[in-house]
């Protein structure tokens, strides 16, 4: 074995030379221990050396993630994902036709205008007939509507005509308001 | 008390550590940048892997128990940081280290810091096939020219197995050269 290697090393040394065929760049070797310092200073500035960790930290972790994922997994219900869909069909049939109605209601139907013009006197009779109108309910419609004197100037009424209204009035009538 | 000894208690020592830093650097930065660089093949990663065994040698210094000469403890250090490298970049790289060592010597011809011939180009390339253990053993033997001791020292590993790796790997070598050139 012996005299095997030393042909074989005979060999490799009269076509190598003994060289590996690698180089450094130029002056590196001069440089290295200045590298070599600076890389130390970084080291010692690096923010990991103050941490410390629990004796056995990390030969304890396996145990403590899996008793946790373990216990999880009991208390874990499965559902299946066809069985969810299945439940929130009639949820979502119920949104779509409410959503419907809403928008058609208020959004869609926009283009009819109501004035109290449009009323006919049937639908008025109607309304008073099957509604009760108590004067609360009028005061709060009208509660934020100021009158001003402005507002009465068109009626351009004189002295005469408005106590010739008042004569008119029936007393008893004044008299059970009042009451 | 010899050279070695005086250099290991200053660099134990807080207040003369740096000052024999430096020397230590200087005494052994070439003969560990070879044989880290006939490791992970590529200048700028022997650049970082020689740093971070100086790293690691300053840090451990006082962990050093002086069973084996300081040489050894060093060259172990940078044996094992070499190694835990290139697995990192195999890993990296979703290869194994076999087929990463031979990818980083197919790419040497255009290596700026390589000058080799097209023998050593071969050689290398040879040496990417060897099993890890007989890649070290024939780089520290035949280039670095270490003894069996001291590479057993270095490898924890008997003579006999040494031996034997350099017999395999040489004779590999020789057969892959001589069938690349022929």
């Amino acid at each position: 074995m012996k005299h095997n290697i030393k042909i074989s090393e005979a060999y490799l040394n009269s076509i190598l030379e003994k060289e590996s065929g690698f180089c450094a760049p130029k002056n590196y070797f001069n440089t290295i221990e200045d590298s070599f310092e600076l890389k130390l200073i970084d080291e010692k500035l690096k923010p990991e050396e103050g941490f410390t960790l629990p004796d056995s930290y990390f030969n304890k972790l396996e145990n403590a993630i899996l008793a946790k994922v373990l216990s999880n997994k009991k208390e874990t219900k499965l559902i299946s994902f066809k069985e969810r869909i299945l439940k929130f069909i009639p949820m979502t049939a119920a949104a779509i036709v409410i959503l419907f109605v809403g928008l058609n209601s208020f959004v869609f139907n926009t283009d009819e205008e109501f004035t109290s013009d449009s009323l006919t006197e049937i639908d008025i009779e109607y309304w008073l007939d099957t509604n009760t109108i108590n004067t609360y309910e009028i005061s709060i419609t009208i509660e934020d509507v100021l009158l001003d004197e402005n507002d009465f100037y068109f009626a351009n009424l004189e002295d005469k005509t408005i106590e010739d209204y008042i004569n008119s009035i029936d007393n008893n009538s004044i008299f059970e308001e009042l009451d | 008390m010899t050279d070695e000894a005086i250099l290991i208690e200053q660099l134990k020592n807080v207040q003369t550590k740096e000052k024999a830093f430096r020397e230590l650097i200087t005494l052994y930065k070439e003969r560990l940048y070879w044989h880290i660089r006939k490791i992970v093949i590529s200048h700028n990663d022997a650049d970082d892997v020689l740093q971070n065994t100086f790293i690691k040698i300053f840090k451990n210094i006082d962990k050093f128990n002086q069973k084996s000469k300081l040489f050894s403890w060093m060259y172990r250090i940078a044996t094992n940081e070499a190694i835990t490298f290139i697995n990192k970049r195999a890993k990296r790289n979703n290869i194994n280290i076999d087929d990463y060592q031979k990818e980083l010597t197919s790419t040497l011809g255009y290596d700026n810091f390589f000058t080799g011939n097209e023998i050593q180009l071969i050689l290398q390339r040879a040496i990417a096939t060897l099993p890890q253990k007989q890649q070290l053993v024939f780089n520290m033997k035949y280039f670095d020219e270490l003894k069996y001791t001291e590479i057993s020292e270095i490898l924890e590993t008997s003579v006999g197995s040494l031996k034997a790796s350099y017999f395999h790997a040489v004779k590999k070598i020789e057969l892959f050269i001589k069938k690349k050139t022929n």
